[in-house]
């Protein structure tokens, strides 16, 4: 009895030790950047939120995107995108490369929420490895969802639609 | 079991669980008329009932006049005038209005707005917005920031920083925002609010202290058996005793 009541404890004390750690900034978005561009950073740009583009984002969203304006990196065919959604109450940070209207990379660098973290590992991001948009919304992959995590993976997965779109008016 | 000791017991198991009876009852019903009272539709408007619920600001508001209108943080929110455009994180520090942009400067990163309260664009480390912001001014067209001790100039469109010196820069100062806009924004801020049936319910089940109060009410439930048993008991003996005392009489 006395084992099985210490064995809780320290599972409960893992758990309660697991929790904060889920949270936080995984990676500084200028650290990310340098990691794509090799530590050369190339000059920001600008995308404006308006007209088909605001448009577009609302029907992906579901909402408007709160900003006019999203900055983002480009070299040659790759563009660097660092977006946020809130997934049930606050912003994920997601970076995205995408290179030649193909996902190349989604990392999670900031999660503020405290639940649904499980969608920094690999295992879910990797999932979005040569995505690529097909008509209304989509992703012409599916990506599994996680138990517990709905909602992040769906944030994330509108981000990821929303930078290859982003994509495509930048590369016009 | 003797009597005396039932008794006793009850009439002080009575007495505690009278006042959760009470509180239940009066809980009870008032949740059977919720219609007809009313109770979804009417919010509360108490501070420490909405501080419970962590519904109410933790921070006083932070207010800059810029260019007649006002920008204010109330803990992760910014308020262009009395309306919401959008949460952020960092600590306020001013506002200036430059080329037909307002700027709320925060301890890390500018905040471009129109003269909507649309929010532009947020610019930070990554965008070259130097870190430690203390205050922002302008001085003729260019935005000046107190970086840890070091003046930063820059133009509109921030893409490049230089050292510069403090000679000519108007700062931006706090401002007081008047009664009836405070009002405004913290309404917002609360939203819709907290319906009183929500209160009544947590009361009715303890919620409304936490875990504690679920186990109180828990108890209390149990106080509610054992007053049950302890009545029925004292009834019991009570017969026995009677029927006792009748026999003996015959």
């Amino acid at each position: 009895m006395k084992r099985n009541v210490n064995y809780l404890l320290f599972i409960s004390l893992c758990i309660y030790a697991i929790y904060p750690a889920a949270r936080g900034t995984y990676q500084e978005p200028e650290d990310f950047l340098n990691e794509v561009f090799n530590n050369n950073i190339p000059q920001v740009e600008k995308l404006w939120i308006k007209g088909e583009v605001r448009d577009k984002v609302r029907s992906v969203l579901d909402h408007d995107l709160g900003v006019l304006r999203v900055s983002y990196w480009r070299k040659e065919n790759r563009t660097a995108w660092i977006l946020e959604e809130i997934g049930k109450s606050l912003p994920i940070t997601v970076g995205i490369v995408v290179n030649d209207n193909k996902i190349e990379t989604v990392r999670i660098l900031i999660f503020r929420e405290s639940r649904g973290w499980e969608v920094r590992y690999p295992f879910f991001t990797d999932q979005f490895s040569e995505a690529t948009l097909v008509d209304n919304n989509e992703l012409e992959n599916g990506i599994d969802g996680i138990s517990g995590a709905t909602l992040s993976v769906r944030a994330v997965t509108r981000l990821t639609i929303l930078a290859l779109y982003f994509h495509q008016q930048v590369s016009q | 079991m003797k009597l005396n000791a039932i008794v006793s017991a009850h009439k002080i198991i009575g007495m505690v669980a009278t006042i959760f009876i009470v509180l239940l009852s009066v809980t009870g019903i008032l949740l059977m008329h919720t219609e007809d009272l009313d109770l979804a539709e009417s919010y509360i408007e108490s501070e420490s009932v909405l501080a419970i619920y962590d519904i109410a600001p933790d921070t006083d508001p932070v207010t800059y006049q810029v260019n007649k209108n006002y920008i204010t943080q109330l803990d992760d929110r910014i308020y262009f005038n009395e309306l919401q455009s959008a949460r952020h994180e960092d600590k306020l520090i001013g506002g200036i209005y430059i080329e037909g942009i307002y700027l709320a400067g925060f301890t890390s990163s500018i905040m471009l707005l129109t003269d909507e309260g649309e929010v532009i664009e947020t610019l930070d480390q990554l965008h070259g917005v130097p870190a430690k912001i203390s205050a922002i001014g302008k001085s003729n067209n260019s935005i000046i920031v107190n970086a840890d001790g070091f003046m930063k100039r820059t133009d509109i469109n921030m893409t490049t920083w230089t050292d510069t010196l403090q000679t000519g820069v108007s700062w931006s100062e706090q401002a007081q925002l008047s009664d009836d806009a405070l009002d405004s924004i913290l309404k917002s801020y609360i939203g819709e609010g907290l319906p009183l049936e929500r209160v009544i319910l947590d009361v009715h089940s303890g919620r409304i202290l936490g875990t504690v109060g679920v186990i109180i009410v828990d108890l209390a439930v149990v106080l509610f058996l054992v007053l049950s048993i302890s009545g029925w008991m004292a009834w019991y003996k009570k017969r026995e005793l009677q029927k006792l005392i009748d026999e003996e009489e015959n």
